[in-house]
C-alpha cells in the first residue's frame, strides 16, 4: 500500500478497507482483519489502525463485537456504494464538468470515446 | 516496601552468570598462573646442573602457591569485570536486572575468594604431582616440613619474627590475611578507578604513592629521631610494641575495607 | 509510566537539558527527534538510569532512574546505536544469558524474529557485519518482553529490507502496557510507527504532541505558489511543500520532516499552538 500524500493515513487505511467490503471480500456479517493484523501486515503504528476502526464504526460500516472482533455491519457494502456515489455526484463530477469546460469538451464528444 | 536490594535468588543466578563468563576473560590466565610451580620446576631442571638441588616447602608454599593465590586476587578485577567502569561496553553490566549490592558482591565473591581459591588449588596440586616424580627439584612434598626449620610448621616458620617479639602464633596468620586482604583490596579499588592498563596502572600508582609518602615521611621521622635520642628505648616494652603490631595491622585491615567501600560506591554511582 | 519533571542535565560544564518535563504513558511508540548533539542519546540513558539528572527527576513507574533498582531493570531495556559485542559469543548464547533475569522473556519469540530478520542465532557476533549484529540485537531485547523499550536509532544500518520487516516486528510487539522509544534521524523508516512525537532542541521540548493532534493543528499541503507566511516552505517536483496553521479543520498526513524543519523555524509559534502541559484530555 502506498501512502499518498493526500489524506491522513487513519483516512487511507479505512478506505482501503472500504474498497475490499465493496469488492465483495467480506460480506455483512464476517469479520474483517484484527486491528493487530493489518499494522503489522503494513509495518503502522497499531493505535492508527485503531483510529482507522473508530473511523469506520462511525460510519457504520464495521461494528466491534466484545472479545470476537470487528464485523461487516449490515448493508455495508451499500452504504459505501451510496457515499462513493454521493462523491462522485457532488464532488467528482462537477469538477470534470468544469475542466470538460476550461478545455472545451463536450458530451458529445465523450459519448464518442464509449 | 519490598526490599529488592538484596535477593537471595537473583543473587544465585547473578553469580551462575558470573562464573560463566570466568572461562572465556580469565580461564586461561588463571591456567598459567597456577603453573607458576611447574615453570619454576622447568627452571630449575634446566638451569640448575645439580641433580640434589631441592626446593624446601615452605619456599614453595610461600613463593609460589602463595604468590599465585595472591597474584590471581591482584588480576582478577581487571579481567572479570573490564567493562564495568566504561562509558559505551559498561551498559550492558549496568542494565543486568540485579541490584547494585548484589552485583558487588557477585564481584568480591569471585575476585578475592572464588578464582584466587581455584588457583591455589590448581597450584597444589601442579606441586604435588610434580613432587610424586623421582627426578627434579621438588623432592618433598608440600605437607613435610623441611629439614631447615627444625621440625617447626610452617605457620610457626611464618610466626617467627612475630614470636621471637612474644606475639601469637595468630599474630602471623593474621598478618598473612591482612595483606591478602590489602593487596586484593586495592586492585579491585583500581580496577573501578582506571579504565584501561588497570594492572599496570595500579602498580604505578603504588609505587608513585610508596615514594611520595617516604620522601615526606623521611624528613620528619628523622628530624624526630634526632630530636628525641632515646625514643627507641621504648620499643624494650613489649606491651607496647605488641600494641602498635596489632594496631598497624588492624590499621591496614581497615584501610582495606575502605577501599571495598569506596569501589562499591564507585559503582553504585556510576555513569554511563 | 515513565515521568520526567523540571529535569536539567549537564555534560562537562554544558548544559543539555534544562527545565525538562515530559511523560511517556503505555500503549505508545514514541518518536524522539532532534537536532545532531541536541540530547536524544543522553535523554534514554538518564530514563535507562545510565546518568544522573543534575537536577529534577526521572522516574519509571515511580522508581528514581539512577536507582538502577532490579525491579526497574527488569522492565526496561536500552538499546545503543552502536552496540559493542563479546566476539566469541552468539545472540544465542548473549541473550540466554540475561533470560534468567528477565520474568518475561519468550524463548520462542527470539528465535521467531531471527527468523524473519534472517539472521542465524548460532553465529558468532565477529563472523556478523554490522547490519546483522544490529538485527540480533533487535530480536534480542525484544524477546526479553520488557514493558519499556528504548532505541536509539535502530534502523541505522539495516537494510532496505529489513526496515520495513523491523517496522512489522515493532507494529506487533506494541501492547497496551508496552512503551517503545525510537530516537531517530532516519524519520522516513518509522514515520508510520511514530505516535506522539517528541521534538528536542537546545536545552528544551519543542513539541510534545500526537498525530492526531498534530494533523488537526497543522497542515501539510502541495501547493503551486510559494506562501510567505507559511511555517515552512520546501520546493519538491510539484511544487511548494509547505507547513501551515490547519485552518481548514481537515486533516492532511503529517509529514514528519517537514514538521520538524517547521517547529525549528517558529519554536514560539509552536509552543503557542500546542499549549497544554501532559495530557491530550484537555482537548
Amino acid at each position: 500500500m502506498d501512502f499518498k500524500k493526500q489524506k491522513p493515513i487513519y483516512l487511507q487505511i479505512a478506505e482501503s478497507l472500504c474498497q475490499r467490503v465493496a469488492a465483495g471480500e467480506w460480506k455483512s456479517g464476517e469479520r474483517v482483519p484484527a486491528v493487530r493484523e493489518v499494522a503489522v501486515s503494513l509495518g503502522v503504528n497499531p493505535n492508527t489502525v485503531m483510529r482507522s476502526y473508530d473511523y469506520l464504526c462511525t460510519a457504520e460500516i464495521i461494528e466491534p463485537r466484545r472479545g470476537l472482533g470487528y464485523y461487516v455491519a449490515d448493508d455495508a457494502a451499500g452504504k459505501i456504494l451510496r457515499e462513493q456515489r454521493r462523491l462522485f455526484l457532488e464532488e467528482e463530477w462537477p469538477e470534470v464538468l468544469q475542466r470538460m469546460h476550461m478545455l472545451g469538451i463536450s458530451l458529445s464528444e465523450l459519448k464518442d470515446t464509449e | 516496601m519490598m526490599n529488592n536490594s538484596f535477593d537471595w535468588n537473583r543473587f544465585g543466578k547473578l553469580l551462575r552468570r558470573d562464573f560463566r563468563a570466568i572461562w572465556p576473560n580469565f580461564g586461561l590466565t588463571m591456567l598459567i598462573i597456577c603453573m607458576l610451580p611447574l615453570f619454576a620446576w622447568l627452571f630449575c631442571l634446566v638451569v640448575v646442573s645439580d641433580p640434589e638441588f631441592d626446593i624446601e616447602p615452605e619456599l614453595r608454599w610461600a613463593l609460589f602457591i602463595w604468590g599465585c593465590t595472591v597474584f590471581t586476587a591482584m588480576m582478577a578485577p581487571s579481567r572479570l569485570y573490564k567493562t564495568s567502569n566504561l562509558p559505551n561496553r559498561g551498559i550492558h553490566f549496568a542494565m543486568l536486572p540485579a541490584s547494585k549490592r548484589e552485583k558487588f558482591w557477585s564481584m568480591i565473591f569471585y575476585c578475592m575468594l572464588v578464582c584466587p581459591a581455584m588457583v591455589f588449588v590448581g597450584g597444589v596440586l601442579f606441586d604435588c604431582l610434580l613432587s610424586a616424580l623421582p627426578f627434579g627439584p621438588y623432592k618433598q612434598w608440600l605437607f613435610e616440613t623441611s629439614l631447615l626449620f627444625d621440625g617447626k610448621n610452617m605457620w610457626q616458620v611464618m610466626s617467627n619474627t612475630f614470636m621471637e617479639l612474644g606475639m601469637p602464633v595468630a599474630y602471623g596468620v593474621f598478618v598473612v590475611l591482612v595483606s591478602y586482604m590489602f593487596s586484593s583490596s586495592v586492585f579491585f579499588f583500581t580496577a573501578t578507578l582506571f579504565r584501561k592498563h588497570k594492572v599496570l596502572l595500579t602498580l604505578i600508582s603504588l609505587w608513585l604513592l610508596n615514594f611520595v609518602l617516604t620522601m615526606f615521611t623521611m624528613p620528619i621521622f628523622t628530624n624526630f629521631i634526632e630530636n628525641h635520642p632515646d625514643f627507641f628505648d621504648h620499643f624494650s616494652n613489649g606491651p607496647v610494641v605488641h600494641g602498635l603490631l596489632w594496631g598497624y595491622m588492624i590499621f591496614i585491615a581497615a584501610v582495606s575495607l575502605l577501599l571495598l567501600w569506596w569501589s562499591g560506591r564507585r559503582l553504585r554511582n556510576m555513569k554511563y | 509510566m515513565i515521568e520526567i519533571k523540571n529535569l536539567d542535565f549537564s555534560y562537562r560544564q554544558i548544559p543539555v537539558f534544562h527545565d525538562i518535563s515530559t511523560t511517556f504513558r503505555e500503549g505508545c511508540i514514541y518518536g524522539l527527534l532532534g537536532e545532531n548533539g541536541v540530547g536524544k542519546t543522553t535523554l534514554l540513558k538518564i530514563i535507562s538510569g545510565l546518568l544522573p539528572p543534575s537536577a529534577g527527576t526521572c522516574t519509571v513507574d515511580g522508581l528514581r532512574s539512577f536507582d538502577r533498582n532490579p525491579e526497574m531493570l527488569q522492565q526496561l531495556v536500552f538499546l545503543p546505536d552502536e552496540v559493542i559485542l563479546p566476539d566469541r559469543a552468539t545472540p544465542e548464547s548473549y541473550v540466554l544469558e540475561c533470560a534468567p533475569f528477565y520474568p518475561r522473556f519468550d524463548e520462542s519469540l527470539f528465535r521467531r524474529l531471527m527468523r524473519e530478520l534472517e539472521v542465524d542465532e548460532k553465529r558468532r557476533f565477529k563472523e556478523m557485519s554490522a547490519g546483522q549484529r544490529k538485527k540480533s540485537m533487535i530480536a534480542a531485547i525484544l524477546s526479553l518482553g520488557t514493558k519499556y523499550v528504548l532505541l536509539d536509532e535502530p534502523t541505522n544500518g539495516l537494510d532496505i529490507p529489513s526496515k520495513s520487516e523491523f517496522r512489522r516486528i515493532v507494529s506487533s510487539f506494541l501492547r497496551e502496557d508496552v512503551t517503545i522509544i525510537i530516537s531517530t534521524h532516519q524519520v522516513k523508516d518509522v514515520e508510520n510507527l511514530i505516535d506522539p512525537i517528541l521534538i528536542l532542541s537546545k536545552e528544551e521540548v519543542l513539541l510534545d504532541a500526537g498525530m492526531a493532534e498534530i494533523s488537526q493543528k497543522i497542515s501539510f499541503t502541495c501547493d503551486a505558489e510559494r506562501d510567505e507566511s507559511a511555517l515552512y516552505s520546501e520546493q519538491v517536483p510539484g511544487g511548494w511543500l509547505q507547513v501551515r496553521p490547519n485552518s481548514g479543520g481537515e486533516e492532511t498526513p503529517v509529514n514528519i520532516e517537514a514538521l520538524f524543519n517547521a517547529v525549528l523555524k517558529n519554536k514560539n509559534l509552536v509552543k503557542q499552538l500546542f499549549e497544554q502541559k501532559g495530557g491530550n484530555d484537555e482537548q
